[in-house]
């Protein structure tokens, strides 16, 4: 590099940091202004580079980059100024998301495993093979998708299997991991997704983090809490959770429980509001319900209703004393919770993501979090109300809204009901009748029956995985993953960017374009809908995961499927120029001549109005970065976001006059639901053979299975493998020192890990914690694949383990 | 040759006053505006891994609070330095699969990131 460029890109550096420190002055007033997507943002001017827009390619945060391209490859990353999100800055991963790209082991020739290797293949063999394997058995075919599925992508899946195939087996990894906040909404309010915003952090008095950690896993959303701080305001941080993390370190008060105390804990707080007489009694008169299962032993999405004297029966027993003893938190500070929710003048925002879904009761707890703000009316005003996030950056935008899950269809409709199935067919031009009732296998059942031995219980047998890993995802492994290993009849097919631990046991690997080097669309936690363009071409002969299933669906038209044809006889896929001329979109040198992601993206929008949540045009996209749902036409061309749900005066499906207004309500009476919800013990506790609790997560350097920030130098050296965090006393007690190979076992497996004594976390005594984002240590081989009856979210933060220093140590 | 800008917010007592003299006086770094705890600098390292290791030093410096990063520039990325280091990627190379589970420990690294 020349020093006159070198000096110009310190420049430009410089410049972008002082822009952004200029953005970012004054938090609060920013916070009250609407995005202005017309208004031009300076970017670094360096000559050669091209810059454009896109969202960071990894958590649920959804924050804007800049992306800047030079000679067909990504040269620079910039935060976005204009992206009211991130307002400028990155986290350790967004600054590097452009060098995701660039592994040196990046997948760019489809390959099938004959004789037991690996061998290129040709992309006509490769999606003549796949469509010849459905074809031969539709029935027990089923794809594995995700929250990374761009919305186009999750939507062309949905409506090949559900709407072509007449088969419900599709399911995402965000099964995993958001499904009990789904179902959590769904129970309170009758409807999916978070009523705020991330503006609520601008202006919240109290931050309750419940089993979360956003210092490391959304770290931008936790920078605005801290930038708070550092500008003299006074943000109370409460950190409740089973184990000292880096979000600890910034808390006023952390309060620490056992495992699944927090269902003790919610109903705690709640008994406190009804016997102190504080709970608001002017929000829960007017709009609230009250709910409880007919049958505790059966937990129920929508229960029964019972009235407000029956609640109070309920709560009764949830003591502070009672509680304490459950939850290890003492009866003064379950006091002091309580207290804060009833003072109506704190505005108080719940965070949370992993260590309430990820559980076994997961629905219940999100109830209870809801629960608690609904009680005390800290609800629906500015900084004030439960904001559940989510670890993938598009587990909203498509795994939820799209519903690319085994019960649902698009736009919040259900496989089982007759209207809803009738809606879908209409909008797709199918034949009446074509969509089957009966929800497929979520994701613990697919994989179970996909890896069970030929029998009773197959009705899987071949699983196209796209843009996820879940041979290291899944929980206990063996089981539902390696086992797949001894059944010869099965046929795993597996699209993504890098070699991974489930191509290992791909028969079949289809290479796939990632982030920017293909169109894309995704969706955030706070109902944000982001679009990008194409900036780059993909390496090889990888292409995008949306034309592969068109391609496939087409391959199947082609050889007779009569379920790959509307009710007219033409192609499911089938889309037309102005002059009605076929667009040909399954053959790729017609797929980028087009603007694929416009055309699906547009047929799905109706979709979205069948439960409002509105989204955006796509060309309003365009111009914004991100526009949250529900999006209406204000005025003729102007289009207008909705920062809170529910709540007159900032959603336009209020009606005048209501106040709160939630109109999806389970009781059909715009009224949401106060949840009672037992405490219920886990289902494997440790004991005298399995003494620790077990729990596992992330890292701030690594995203998900690390299979992109892995082949990152930066972040890999920064983090390069898992590791075993213990408490001090404990380690002490076994002998145990920092760095030593211990063993680490469950009754699900062993592993070997080296020890990190506290580590950067700091577990209580009897507990223990891995990450899970190294394949060289699965971790997922050993935890539960115990779920919640409700979501059926595994859990994956609390089982039964012990530990003791490997053989080759004691030696 | 990786350069950044960034965003570092300073502890704002004689801890942030500290920080900002050590981060002052390290050539890798140049030093912009300044707005009440929040500080524009640019780091100019010669490899990644010098980058990662200013980027770890900066972090762990008592004072400072917080590091936004607003701008990152990797046109001369160092290959020698962007090898994957995955058991994937070997398996496929056909090395041998019984190094899967075996593990990686690579115990003074972890140690080395502690914060």
């Amino acid at each position: 590099m020349t020093l006159q460029r070198r000096q110009f890109i310190k420049a430009s550096a410089m410049a972008a940091a002082g822009a952004a420190l200029a953005a970012n002055s004054d938090t609060s007033a920013k916070a009250e202004r609407a995005v202005d997507p017309t208004s031009k943002s300076p970017l670094p001017a360096i000559s050669d580079v091209k810059w454009d827009k896109a969202p960071c390619r990894f958590c649920g945060t959804g924050c804007h980059v800049q992306v800047g391209v030079k000679d067909n490859k990504v040269v620079a990353i910039a935060g976005d100024r204009q992206a009211d999100v991130n307002k400028g800055l990155l986290c350790v991963k967004g600054y590097h998301v452009g060098l995701a790209l660039y592994g040196k082991d990046r997948l760019t020739k489809p390959l099938l495993r004959r004789n037991g290797k690996l061998v290129e293949i040709t992309w006509e063999e490769a999606i003549d093979t796949v469509a010849k394997r459905i074809l031969k058995s539709p029935k027990t075919f089923a794809i594995y998708g995700s929250g990374q599925w761009t919305v186009p992508e999750g939507y062309a899946a949905q409506k090949f299997i559900k709407g072509g195939l007449a088969n419900n087996n599709i399911d995402p990894n965000a099964r995993l991991c958001m499904a009990s906040a789904v179902t959590g909404f769904i129970g309170s309010f009758g409807v999916d997704e978070p009523a705020s915003c991330y503006d609520d952090l601008d202006v919240c008095d109290t931050v309750i983090t419940w089993g979360n950690n956003p210092a490391e896993m959304h770290p931008i959303l936790f920078s605005r809490i801290i930038d708070r701080r550092s500008r003299g305001q006074k943000v109370t941080l409460i950190d409740i959770g089973t184990r000292k993390t880096r979000t600890t370190q910034y808390a006023d008060h952390y309060f620490e429980m056992l495992p699944q105390a927090d269902l003790a804990l919610t109903n705690g707080i709640a008994h406190l509001l009804i016997k102190n007489n504080t709970y608001d009694k002017s929000f829960v008169e007017k709009y609230c319900n009250f709910r409880a299962d007919a049958d505790e032993s059966k937990p129920s999405l929508k229960g029964a209703s019972i009235t407000f004297e029956r609640y109070k029966e309920k709560i009764a027993p949830y003591t502070p004393e009672y509680v304490s003893k459950l939850s290890g938190i003492s009866v003064e500070k379950i006091k002091f919770l309580a207290e804060l929710f009833a003072d109506p003048k704190q505005k108080i925002v719940s965070l949370w993501c992993m260590g309430v879904n990820q559980h076994t009761r997961g629905t219940a707890v999100n109830n209870l979090i809801h629960t608690i703000h609904l009680l005390s009316g800290h609800f629906g005003k500015p900084g004030d109300g439960p904001q559940s996030l989510t670890g993938q950056p598009a587990a909203c935008g498509t795994a939820r809204e799209v519903g690319t899950l085994a019960h649902a269809l698009p736009g919040g409709r259900l496989v089982a009901k007759p209207e809803h199935r009738a809606q879908c067919e209409k909008l797709w031009k199918l034949p009446a009748g074509r969509l089957n009732p009966k929800p497929g296998t979520h994701t613990v059942l697919m994989w179970e029956k996909f890896c069970t031995p030929k029998g009773a219980e197959k009705n899987v047998d071949t699983i196209w995985v796209q843009v996820t890993n879940p041979g290291q995802t899944l929980p206990n492994a063996h089981k539902l993953f390696l086992n797949k290993k001894k059944q010869n009849d099965r046929f795993l097919i597996v699209s993504d960017v890098y070699p991974t631990a489930t191509t290992e046991l791909a028969d079949l690997i289809l290479p796939a374009a990632m982030w920017v080097e293909k169109n894309g669309i995704y969706g955030n936690s706070e109902r944000r809908t982001q679009q990008w363009f194409k900036m780059v071409d993909p390496p090889g002969d990888a292409r995008d995961d949306c034309w592969m299933t068109i391609a496939v669906a087409h391959r199947l038209h082609e050889l007779g499927h009569p379920g790959m044809k509307d009710k007219d006889g033409q192609f499911i896929f089938d889309y037309r120029d102005a002059n009605n001329n076929p667009l040909d979109i399954w053959k790729w040198e017609n797929y980028y001549k087009t603007n694929v992601d416009r055309l699906l993206y547009e047929e799905y929008r109706p979709f979205t109005h069948m439960k409002h949540k509105n989204v955006a045009p796509y060309d309003e996209l365009v111009k914004a970065r991100g526009l949250r749902w529900p999006v209406v036409e204000t005025k003729p061309g102007k289009w207008t976001e909705t920062r809170w749900r529910f709540t007159e005066g900032y959603d336009p499906f209020v009606q005048k006059g209501k106040g709160m207004q939630f109109y999806h309500s389970v009781s059909d009476d715009d009224r949401a639901l106060i949840w009672f919800r037992p405490y219920t013990k886990p289902p494997e506790v440790p004991d005298k053979e399995f003494p620790f609790w077990l729990c596992t997560g992330r890292v701030v350097e690594h995203w998900h299975t690390g299979s992109m920030t892995r082949r990152i130098p930066q972040l890999q050296r920064a983090m390069p493998s898992a590791y075993i965090e213990i408490h001090p006393d404990d380690a002490s007690s076994l002998g145990i020192a920092n760095g030593n190979t211990v063993t680490l076992e469950t009754p699900r497996g062993k592993l070997n890990l080296p020890a990190w004594v506290n580590g950067r976390g700091h577990p209580p005594r009897g507990s223990l914690f891995v990450p899970f984002f190294d394949e060289s240590l699965p971790i997922n081989e050993l935890t539960l694949d115990a779920h919640c009856p409700i979501s059926k979210q595994p859990d994956y933060k609390k089982c039964a383990a012990r530990i003791s220093l490997a053989s080759s140590e004691a030696k | 040759m990786p350069i950044s800008g960034l965003v570092i917010t300073l502890q704002q007592n004689e801890s942030g006053q500290s920080a900002l003299a050590r981060i002052q006086s390290t050539p890798t770094f140049e030093i912009g505006k300044r707005d009440g705890a929040r500080l524009a600098a640019v780091l100019e390292t010669k490899t990644p891994k010098q980058d990662k290791h200013c980027w770890n030093w900066l972090n762990q410096l008592p004072g400072v609070l917080f590091v936004d990063v607003v701008f990152i520039h990797f046109d001369e990325e160092n290959d020698a330095d962007t090898k994957p280091n995955c058991l994937t990627h070997k398996i496929l190379n056909k090395l041998d699969s019984s190094e899967l589970h075996s593990p990686s420990i690579q115990t003074n690294h972890i140690l080395a990131s502690k914060d």
